[in-house]
């Protein structure tokens, strides 16, 4: 059997070897000494360590004593009682999460080594992927809100940059700033919900703050809501979904291991590691419920109605993790974790398959004259042609949600700050103004 | 005290001044002028740096002082735990700025300026005097004033004579007092810093309202804000640069206010921290809806002091050790901000965003810094500005958890706001209404290593960051005179 020191030194390979290897790329690409073929060595044998290093450490975790495991590497930086703490914590949930991760990153890697060979990106995108990979791991295994923060923070930067990826082009970069906006705001809940634990709580340590959650009052409301915030940003729910589709634009790779399958479920995994708080508020359980519900409808029903796969298959993603948020609000937690799982092999593969996928259908289209996607449009022949024209327009429109944030959030917002800088220009114009009124005074007075 | 630790206490301010003083008058010609300003910007970098590296190293921090002279002439100059960080700043700030000024832009005594406010600056962190502190501080505006006079813009002059005139009759008249008060009272040296903070003796409230509200009005404060975005938009940017980006706002507040002053800022404490707050968010909503570059700096700056005053004004170590290390980091992401900008502005021949755009394809290396600086501006994890805004808000939260939510608020629209001046300058395709930007070059070897070097400190310190929480420690236990103060008065109340 492994003590836990050198468990803890094992399973840190998780985060770490990635971490090592999008650095030693980074050095290689401003050495300009990166080539594909090293770029490609070094990251599968980042991704092949941290994973190798996690399956010894998981294996060693199930022959040793029952129940979570919490291992300490001391504190990154301390101040007036104030501590951060580098704690990881392993149980079932992290465990079978993190082994996803490294298992999905091991397959993207040896995908992508073909899929954009020869493109001016490879090694960009390389090393985000392994930035990404150790940010999705940091996250999965931090044993407290503070380390699953800077986790959740490079997740979410190498996302967008990820979606920004064909930087020449307009459509992506605007998409990148769809999400950069989407992900930032709803850091606000995730910050909010951190201080507020070490406010109400002493603490944000997730099995200690289990603890002082049932001995001391505290905000379970305020917690509560500001968390599932932050899990709707990272999770695409409604009303804050409107980036997922965006999100696209990246290489078929990016889409399938972030948007499909890892990135997407940051928050339903945010939600199921505080799932013992998120008890105390009932709040914060309708929200995800009411919050989930909502978008598994009209996500489906935007994926109908989408013109192009990708966009249908984010649609149906978001549908699906709307679902996951409803069984958590349920308190239903193995059936959302397998359901985590299970969804992200599933659109992994599907966003993976989608290109070649898409040439099939053609083809099966142009050989029967007809697909499957007629049979759907059959069925909705039941309903009245007014109804249908009417949730038609809706689901194409993705019933009006980004036109009435774009009209109500960000035009006010833009408008309050142009009208503030006008203001401050009045301000600087009228300094100068009275100096010439002074002087053109003194002048008549002459 | 070493030797060579007290001849590096006059030579880091000295030497600026008499460097400005040999290219105003013995230099002629861009290129002379560029190579021995660069002369001399080098070996004060170096000293000020193995001065920090000397003091900071130690592990029970003293202070180094050289103090010289009696009474009304009397000159005290000291490395301390507030300043030794500061001083390779400045040093390197300055260095930075000398080398990426164009050569075209050397003219009409641009160098020698810098050196001045170089000088200045370098005198004002050292002088443990506070008569000393004043005229530097005045000392380092009047560059700008006179720059100023020389430029086109009406309102910026108005604004300089205005602030020049403000600091210089603020300082002066809480000076005098000061001494008046402080020889009344039987200080020898009234206005040596040491002397004061170890005597009884405590200056009148309206003392220490001047100097707070000439540090509030260095900081760029609101409403005394309006110097900073004139001065980036309208002055000659490199010397704006290192006149305005620099923590001497900050550093009057802890060096003068919190030490000398805590009648003042203990009462003051609610006031300056709702003033703190709001800068922070005014300054955050003006920055988003810019489209000029240098203007999204100075409102970016602007905001973040109201970051750094909140914190001040907090008066817990958490937040304070948070705003000091705030301060600091604000600077190095603010000034490459800036240079980033004026190379791209050299290079573009404009800062509007409307007309830029895909300057990522021919520009790689300046694009990818502009990316990590702005991310550690916003405080991406792994950079300095992470662990100092985590201080500040675990600083707040105990009594002002109402702030934290409002800085929260401001950290996510000013990354916002980053990642639009990034996009639009460097991403997509160029902007319809672009000059021809397919000649656009890169950063150069030289420009490279500058800001590489400014990124390298932003990450060292933000992995690394207690070594530079230890050296403030000193400064962070001051606060707990001024918080003692504010309670009894709270309790007298």
């Amino acid at each position: 059997m492994i003590d836990s020191n050198s468990l803890a030194h094992v399973i840190a390979l998780a985060p770490a070897a990635p971490a090592l290897g999008g650095l030693i790329i980074a050095l290689l690409l401003a050495a300009r000494l990166a080539s594909e073929r090293l770029v490609a060595t070094v990251a599968q044998t980042a991704i092949g360590l941290g994973f190798l290093g996690l399956l010894v450490g998981l294996l060693g975790w199930t022959l040793g004593p029952a129940g979570p495991l919490q291992l300490g590497f001391g504190s990154w930086y301390q101040g007036a009682g104030y501590d951060f703490r580098i704690d990881l914590l392993i149980d079932g949930r992290s465990a079978a999460v993190s082994a996803l991760v490294s298992l999905l990153l091991a397959a993207t890697s040896q995908f992508s080594i073909a899929y954009l060979h020869r493109e001016p990106g490879f090694n960009r995108f390389f090393l985000l992927m392994l930035l990404f990979g150790a940010g999705m791991q940091t996250l999965v295994l931090a044993g407290n809100l503070e380390l699953l923060f800077v986790g959740w923070e490079i997740v979410g930067m190498t996302s967008v940059l990820l979606v920004g990826f064909f930087h020449e082009r307009q459509g992506p970069v605007k998409a990148a700033t769809r999400v950069l906006v989407t992900y930032r705001l709803c850091d606000i809940g995730l910050l909010t919900a951190g201080v507020s634990l070490h406010r109400w709580l002493h603490t944000s340590d997730w099995l200690a703050a289990e603890q002082a959650a049932l001995a001391s009052p505290w905000p379970s409301t305020f917690v509560g809501l500001s968390l599932v915030f932050a899990a709707m940003g990272k999770s695409a729910q409604f009303p804050l979904g409107g980036w997922l589709p965006r999100a696209m634009e990246g290489p078929t790779a990016s889409s399938a291991v972030f948007y499909g399958s890892l990135s997407v479920h940051a928050g339903v995994y945010l939600l199921l590691r505080a799932a013992p708080l998120l008890e105390h508020s009932w709040a914060a359980q309708t929200m995800m419920i009411g919050v989930g519900a909502i978008t598994a409808v009209i996500s489906a029903m935007s994926s109908q109605a989408s013109p192009d796969a990708k966009s249908a298959l984010s649609y149906a993603t978001a549908s699906q993790v709307g679902l996951m948020f409803v069984e958590i609000g349920f308190g239903l937690y193995t059936i959302a974790t397998i359901h985590l799982v299970a969804h992200a092999m599933l659109r992994y593969y599907q966003f993976l398959r989608t290109p070649s996928a898409l040439q099939d259908a053609l083809a099966r289209r142009a050989a029967l004259g007809r697909t499957e996607a007629d049979e759907g449009a059959v069925r909705w022949e039941a309903l009245g042609l007014r109804t249908r024209r009417y949730v038609y327009r809706m689901a194409i429109e993705r019933f009006d949600v980004e036109i009435a944030l774009e009209r109500y959030v960000v035009r006010p917002v833009m408008a309050l700050s142009r009208r503030l800088d006008r203001l401050e220009s009045q301000l600087l114009a009228l300094h100068g103004e009275s100096e010439r009124r002074g002087r053109a005074l003194k002048g008549d007075r002459r | 005290m070493s030797a060579w630790v007290q001849y590096s206490l006059i030579f880091l301010w000295l030497t600026p001044l008499l460097a400005a003083a040999a290219l105003r008058w013995g230099v002629r010609g861009a290129a002379k002028q560029r190579a021995l300003s660069l002369g001399f910007a080098v070996p004060i970098f170096l000293v000020a740096c193995a001065l920090f590296v000397h003091e900071g190293t130690r592990h029970a921090y003293k202070e180094d002082h050289l103090e010289q002279g009696l009474g009304w002439l009397h000159s005290h100059f000291a490395v301390d735990g507030l300043n030794a960080v500061l001083l390779p700043l400045t040093a390197g700030l300055t260095l930075v700025a000398l080398l990426m000024t164009p050569r075209a832009d050397m003219r009409a005594g641009l160098a020698a300026k810098i050196m001045v406010v170089e000088g200045a600056l370098m005198g004002s962190f050292l002088a443990l005097d506070a008569g000393l502190l004043s005229i530097f501080v005045v000392l380092s505006l009047l560059p700008l004033w006179f720059d100023a006079k020389h430029r086109g813009s009406r309102p910026l002059q108005v604004i300089m004579k205005s602030l020049v005139a403000a600091t210089t009759a603020a300082l002066t008249v809480a000076m005098i007092g000061l001494a008046l008060e402080a020889s009344a009272a039987g200080v020898a040296n009234p206005l040596d810093l040491v002397a004061l903070a170890s005597s009884p003796y405590s200056p009148s409230p309206w003392i220490g309202t001047l100097v707070l509200a000439v540090a509030l009005l260095r900081m760029g404060i609101v409403p005394l804000h309006l110097w900073i975005p004139a001065t980036a938009q309208h002055s000659t940017p490199h010397l704006a640069l290192v006149t305005c980006l620099t923590p001497l706002g900050s550093f009057m507040l802890a060096r003068l206010a919190l030490a000398i002053f805590p009648r003042v800022l203990g009462p003051a404490a609610p006031l300056l921290m709702a003033v703190g707050a709001f800068t922070a968010l005014y300054g955050a909503f003006l920055a988003v809806g810019q489209f000029d570059l240098r203007r999204i700096v100075a409102w970016f700056w602007v905001s973040q002091s109201g970051l750094v005053l909140a914190g001040f004004a907090g008066l817990d170590d958490a937040s304070v050790s948070g705003a000091l290390l705030q301060a600091m980091s604000t600077v190095v992401e603010c000034g490459g901000l800036m240079l980033l900008t004026l190379a791209v502005e050299v290079r573009a021949n404009t800062t509007d965003l409307r007309k830029l755009g895909g300057l990522a394809h021919n520009a790689p290396r300046m694009a990818t810094a502009y990316l990590i600086l702005a991310a550690a501006a916003v405080g991406f994890p792994g950079t300095i500005s992470f662990v100092a805004e985590d201080l500040v808000g675990q600083g707040l939260l105990r009594d002002h958890p109402f702030v934290v939510g409002l800085l929260f608020i401001v950290t996510a629209v000013n990354g916002i706001t980053l990642w639009r001046a990034f996009k639009r300058t460097f991403l997509g395709p160029p902007s319809p209404h672009a000059d021809d930007l397919r000649g656009f070059e890169d950063l150069r070897r030289w420009e490279t290593y500058a800001i590489g070097g400014m990124i390298a400190t932003l990450l060292l310190g933000g992995f690394l960051p207690e070594p530079l929480l230890a050296v403030r420690r000193g400064v962070v236990d001051a606060i707990g005179r001024v918080e003692a103060v504010a309670l009894t008065a709270g309790e007298g109340h």
